[in-house]
């Protein structure tokens, strides 16, 4: 009897196969990433800094502005450039614009299906057709507002290190304010049948993660990194807790916390800071149980949807016109910067050595997909198991591996890193 | 039935055939623009023009066919003539291209610009509509004056240095004239350069723009 | 015209074959001596008046704007208030512009006396001198008579008129254009008898042994045009002729169809017998309402007499002909654009098809310029071999050509094709006035090419004017002489082909455009050296890929002032200088102080006060402050005020 499963994971970012062998006692699980090399950490050597983050925004358009704000941090580490306040909070609004954004789309494209009986998004339009044009609406109203304060939808273009280009107009500020008051009233009953979903049962069986640390506020810079087990390290200090490792069957490399399988992403941030989200504690309350299920990383992202745009207007609205600092002047040194910023998938690192041309001469870019890349094969290998002792068909258990998976919205794009020869 | 030749290839069409259709048949290509199979056939946009054996240049899409009759789809003389009337066509077209309502779709006149190296009208073009301070003037190296047009000058109008995506311009008086710009306003050229090898490195233009740019540098650089 | 006596039944409906030859040789179908001296009668009649004498004005429309219409009215009133015996007649053009207004007295055994340049309070004394035989006035004498010689040169002594071959103008200044009789006691009307009598493919055959090719500016052969539409099978055919002379420059047509209609309309009778077709049409230009006018009369002569209509002349073909006026586009001289502006479309068609084939509402359709159609009548008038005496090889005949510019004796004259030009405009044209140099001269129109001064020994035929950059076109010829700017030149055909580009087409459209641009940047001192590759490649672009010969031929000019002189193009560049003084950009203005008085009234004009100076010293002018506007130059009573 073919007890293994080599499911070609559908509805996420990239090319994935989940392979689950079942012929021993003992689960095997593999995640297999099969997307072509991309080579981004050698493509910036010999640039200068300026460019980088022009080439990393566009190693995926879904996280263009995590990519490329990660970037400019770490060359604002680098150059020992402090921004100003208002250019961070600016920074932060931007970042959670684009996640509330990238989590439409996961949410209602892509995971939801697994839940309403639907194989694709136009089966799901012929059955919740009032469903998936909310969440149309909503996408669009989240990339207008991202347009006004990058530019562009993606690859933005009002930044560069050190600063914006030009300030932010009374009229781009109002215009910004009124989308996200729209997208407001949208997400908050968009996210109800997530929040109400009938989660499958699953128990964590590595709980360790590993989030940012900002001081308050939730999402917001900060060059901490905190663990699951209360370690704090300075995000320069990354290397000695984070390792990352090269399996022979993958294009995509794998992490280890201290040794550990950990996961991160919205379900880790939830877990650590979820008492800090204002405006949304109520629905804070309906998750917050059931955060121990890896499942559960869908309705963390709804909460966390709503909040982005939520805490965005609030904060934009605060501004009421005041000028802002929005540039603080570069000066060309060598040195040794980390990024670090919370990307809608999880905790993004970006890590540059450059010369006194200000030419990168080393890079290390570490996406949240590589992170939790074990934590998903041992966490499908939990669930095959559990699913097998109670009986399941293998086309079940293959549904359910999908679902999984797609609950943590791997982006294998960002995840290849380097070549596997055979 | 009558026997064509269609760049050499013998060919069997139809007597009602037009020049177009015996060119499809035998495999080989002819770009259009105004004709519309049933509804316009008038031969109006001249740029389907094809070589026939008397030397004459007539439009594929209404010519008729004729027994031993020989076409050239590729003649020296029908690609020099068809790149000038697409020169000709966007000279008198708005680029506006990022609002077009072809965009995502296939724009025809922009793949033809592409194919036939016409691309010749810069960023700068665009960027002056809206009125923006010129970023060369402030000593910020800006790809602009060489970069092809068609995306409303996103980046520049953000004072953001245009870092060329959409590509390289194809003509070399365009280039050079970017190049005398760099000058003019004291621009380090190896600035420029570098910028340029970001997203043009693999493209053949960039040796031309290398040597234009080390040109320059003898000539004078502020 | 009139019949004879009773017993000739000829009318419209009931027609008799020879009634046209009847009408000069007659009676033919019954012996009567009166009748033949009743028709001698009436020849002379037409030839020499009612009392002998006869005074005939050129009534067209060059003569009219040259106040022939004063002349005639000065006529009319001398002779009704002297109360002489003479009769007052008008005719046509009779191709000489430069003796307009003329008139000519003749008479039966008189000398038939042309007087040039008349002024009306001078018509008493022409007449009273003409009749007491004092010929001093006179400009030539067109035949003797009886008179002995005299020192006045007859007409065919002038070089004007002896290097003419006046095949198909052998009527114009010689008869009453409106008259149907006087074109017949001329010959008129007997080609088309002829043809009548022999079959329509016989009729191709003969106009295929002349050789005869299209006048209107192709060239080509009108047999073939014939042949193929004569071959196509259809309910209705249609036989146009092209009277919408459009070039500047080129009146050759209307000259022909003013002074000698009838001639047009026997040409087209014959060519839709020829193919078969049963309806015609005649497109004229609106702006030339005489031509119109006279062309329609002709149309409705012909028709009374059974000319036109059912059973021409008893031979069974049935044809008429509709006049239509255009509304004076250059770019209907092309076929397929006459065709559509008839059908009430507007825009020239891709070819093939063929209006041959399919033409006027998708029916065979032929055609001809007026000048062809006039030649076929002569030619079936006359003979073939009068017709192939003349002209090369490859192109037989006669050819009219219009002569203007910067010659003395300005006129349209028939010479055999193959004549150099040299000859047509020295010898006939009589050369460049006082102290000018011929530069150039173009040939063709708005479509041709100039000719350089030292390449004016080219025959003139189609073949060897292409090869040498020009177009024999209409017959247009324009002499440019050293006063004047090739650029400018070619920026102003430029300029007329660019507003009369019907826009269909990207290459002439867009095209024509970018070489006015260019063009003017350059006599505006804004031009650069690539400028002037980018014309030569534009150029070819435009000539290759056009949809019409409008486009097809437009860049003529820029390409031939580009091959033959490109020093002025490049002076105009390099040195921003106009060597001829034309382009106004580039032209110096500069008091010379040897010839200035300090009379001060350049100052006075100048409004841009650039000139200064003391009363009694010799003025300058100010060259930055100067717009160049040539008040100075206009003013300056001792011409002190140079260009360069």
């Amino acid at each position: 009897m073919s007890l293994s499963i080599q499911s070609k994971v559908d509805r996420v970012f990239g090319h994935l196969e989940v392979q689950v062998d079942l012929r021993d006692k003992d689960v095997k699980t593999k995640f297999v990433v099969m997307d072509d090399l991309r080579f981004f950490e050698h493509v910036v050597i010999g640039r200068k800094f300026t460019e980088v983050p022009y080439i990393v925004s566009r190693i995926c358009g879904a996280c263009s502005i995590a990519h490329f704000l990660a970037s400019v941090n770490a060359v604002e580490d680098a150059l020992k450039v402090e921004v100003s306040e208002d250019v961070m909070m600016l920074k932060e609004v931007m970042n959670k614009i684009q996640i509330a954004q990238n989590t439409v789309v996961h949410l209602y494209f892509l995971a939801i299906l697994d839940y309403l009986n639907s194989r694709n998004l136009n089966e799901l339009a012929l059955s919740k057709p009032e469903l998936v044009k909310s969440a149309i609406i909503l996408n669009s109203l989240c990339l207008q507002a991202t347009k006004l304060l990058a530019g562009r939808i993606v690859n933005p273009n009002t930044y560069v290190v050190g600063g914006f280009t030009k300030n932010l107009t009374k009229e781009v500020l109002e215009k910004t304010v009124k989308t996200l008051d729209k997208a407001e009233k949208v997400a908050r009953e968009l996210i109800k049948p997530i929040i109400d979903l009938d989660l499958p049962r699953l128990e964590d069986p590595e709980p360790h993660y590993v989030v940012l640390d900002p001081p308050t506020g939730y999402l917001s810079m900060s060059d901490y990194i905190v663990g699951s087990d209360g370690v704090r390290f300075r995000k320069s200090e990354y290397l000695n807790y984070i390792s990352e490792g090269v399996s022979e069957y993958s294009t995509s490399k794998y992490c280890l916390y201290n040794g550990k399988t950990f996961f991160v992403g919205p379900r880790a941030r939830l877990l650590a800071f979820s008492e800090r989200l204002s405006g949304v504690s109520d629905i804070v309350g309906h998750v917050r149980e059931e955060l121990k299920n890896p499942f559960a990383n869908l309705k963390a992202k709804a909460v966390e949807l709503l909040y982005c745009i939520a805490n965005s207007k609030e904060v934009l609205s605060s501004l009421k016109g005041r000028d802002l600092n929005i540039r603080t002047d570069v000066k060309v040194r060598a040195g040794e910067g980390v990024g670090v910023i919370e990307a809608p998938r999880g905790l993004l690192i970006h890590h540059y050595r450059l010369n006194d041309q200000g030419i990168i001469t080393y890079a290390n870019v570490i996406t949240p997909t590589v992170m939790f890349s074990k934590h998903v094969e041992v966490a499908t290998k939990s669930l095959s198991k559990k699913l097998l002792e109670e009986g399941v068909s293998l086309t079940e258990v293959e549904a359910k591996v999908g679902a999984l998976v797609r609950a943590y919205d791997p982006c294998l794009v960002c995840a290849v890193h380097l070549e596997v020869r055979r | 039935m009558v026997k064509v030749f269609v760049n050499g290839k013998e060919i069997d069409v139809d007597v009602e055939s037009t020049l177009l259709n015996a060119i499809v048949k035998a495999g080989y290509e002819v770009p259009t623009l105004c004709y519309l199979k049933g509804i316009f056939n008038e031969a109006t946009c001249r740029v389907c023009i094809v070589e026939i054996s008397s030397g004459r240049l007539v439009p594929a899409c209404a010519y008729p066919v004729s027994e031993g009759l020989k076409v050239f789809t590729d003649s020296e003389r029908v690609l020099k003539y068809r790149r000038a009337i697409i020169e000709l066509i966007l000279a008198s077209h708005k680029i506006k291209c990022q609002s077009c309502s072809m965009k995502g779709g296939y724009c025809q006149l922009l793949k033809l610009s592409k194919d036939y190296g016409v691309e010749g009208i810069p960023v700068c073009s665009e960027c002056k509509l809206y009125g923006s301070e010129c970023l060369l003037a402030r000593g910020i190296p800006c790809l602009g004056p060489i970069t092809i047009a068609g995306c409303n000058a996103v980046c520049t109008n953000e004072y953001s240095q245009c870092i060329g995506c959409r590509g390289p311009v194809s003509r070399y008086d365009v280039l050079k004239e970017g190049v005398e710009l760099y000058v003019k306003y004291g621009i380090d050229v190896n600035e420029v350069l570098r910028l340029a090898e970001l997203f043009w490195s693999s493209l053949p233009i960039i040796d031309t723009l290398r040597g234009l740019l080390r040109e320059s540098k003898s000539g004078g650089k502020a | 015209m009139d019949k004879c006596c009773s017993r000739c039944w000829h009318t419209p409906e009931y027609p008799c074959k020879h009634y046209i030859r009847c009408r000069t040789e007659g009676p033919l179908c019954h012996d009567s001596p009166e009748c033949r001296a009743k028709r001698e009668r009436r020849i002379n009649e037409i030839k020499y008046g009612r009392y002998g004498l006869k005074i005939k004005v050129p009534i067209a429309s060059c003569t009219l704007a040259a106040g022939a219409k004063e002349v005639y009215n000065a006529v009319v009133k001398e002779v009704n208030s002297s109360g002489l015996n003479i009769d007052v007649g008008i005719t046509g053009c009779i191709g000489l512009c430069h003796i307009d207004p003329w008139l000519e007295i003749s008479g039966k055994d008189l000398p038939s006396v042309i007087y040039a340049n008349v002024k009306p309070e001078e018509v008493p004394k022409i007449i009273k001198e003409y009749l007491s035989k004092d010929l001093s006035r006179a400009f030539a004498i067109r035949s003797r008579g009886s008179t002995p010689p005299s020192k006045v040169p007859l007409l065919e002594e002038l070089p004007s008129w002896s290097n003419q071959v006046r095949f198909v103008s052998r009527n114009c200044g010689v008869v009453n254009p409106e008259s149907i009789e006087e074109y017949v006691a001329f010959g008129g009307f007997k080609g088309l008898e002829k043809a009548l009598n022999t079959t329509p493919k016989a009729v191709i055959e003969t106009v295929k042994r002349s050789g005869l090719r299209g006048r209107g500016g192709a060239g080509f052969p009108t047999w073939i045009k014939w042949d193929i539409a004569q071959s196509q099978v259809s309910d209705v055919k249609y036989f146009i002729v092209n009277a919408d002379e459009g070039d500047p420059g080129a009146f050759m047509n209307r000259l022909l169809a003013e002074a000698d209609p009838y001639r047009v309309v026997e040409g087209m009778i014959i060519g839709a017998y020829a193919i078969g077709a049963s309806k015609g049409y005649i497109f004229v230009r609106a702006e030339k309402p005489l031509m119109a006018e006279r062309l329609s009369k002709a149309v409705e002569e012909a028709r009374k007499y059974g000319l036109l209509g059912r059973n021409i002349l008893g031979s069974g073909f049935n044809f008429d002909i509709e006049v239509i006026l255009s509304a004076g586009a250059f770019v209907c001289g092309e076929e397929t654009a006459l065709i559509a502006a008839i059908e009430g479309r507007t825009r020239p068609r891709q070819r093939p098809p063929y209006p041959a084939t399919k033409g006027l509402w998708g029916k065979p359709t032929v055609i001809n310029n007026v000048e062809t159609v006039a030649h076929v009548a002569t030619i079936f008038q006359v003979s073939v071999d009068e017709f192939v005496r003349y002209g090369t090889e490859k192109s037989k005949g006669t050819k009219m050509f219009c002569v203007t510019g910067s010659v003395r004796r300005t006129g349209a004259y028939e010479v055999p094709i193959g004549i150099t030009l040299k000859k047509l405009v020295y010898d006939l044209a009589g050369g460049p006035p006082e102290g000018r140099n011929v530069k150039a001269v173009q040939v063709g129109g708005p479509s041709g090419g100039c000719v350089p001064s030292d390449m004016l020994d080219t025959p003139v035929d189609y073949e060897t004017l292409q090869s040498a950059g020009a177009i024999m076109g209409s017959g247009g010829v324009v002499v440019i002489d050293d006063k004047s700017c090739m650029v400018d030149v070619a920026k102003f055909f430029t300029s007329f082909t660019l507003a009369e580009s019907c826009g269909k087409c990207f290459p002439c459209r867009i095209g024509m455009k970018i070489l006015y641009d260019i063009l003017n940047n350059i006599t505006e001192g804004r031009g650069s050296e690539e400028d002037l590759e980018v014309l030569t490649e534009l150029s070819d672009a435009i000539v290759g890929s056009s949809l019409c010969a409008l486009g097809g031929t437009a860049p003529n000019p820029v390409k031939s002032t580009l091959r033959y002189f490109r020093d002025e193009y490049i002076a105009h560049i390099r040195d921003k200088r106009c060597p001829a003084g034309v382009c106004a950009r580039l032209v110096e203005y500069w008091i010379d102080p040897t010839k200035c008085v300090g009379c001060g009234l350049c100052a006075r004009v100048c409004p841009a006060n650039a000139i200064s100076g003391e009363r009694g010293k010799p003025y300058a002018i100010d060259r930055s402050r100067c717009i160049k506007c040539s008040q100075c130059f206009i003013t300056c009573p001792q011409g002190a005020v140079t260009k360069r």
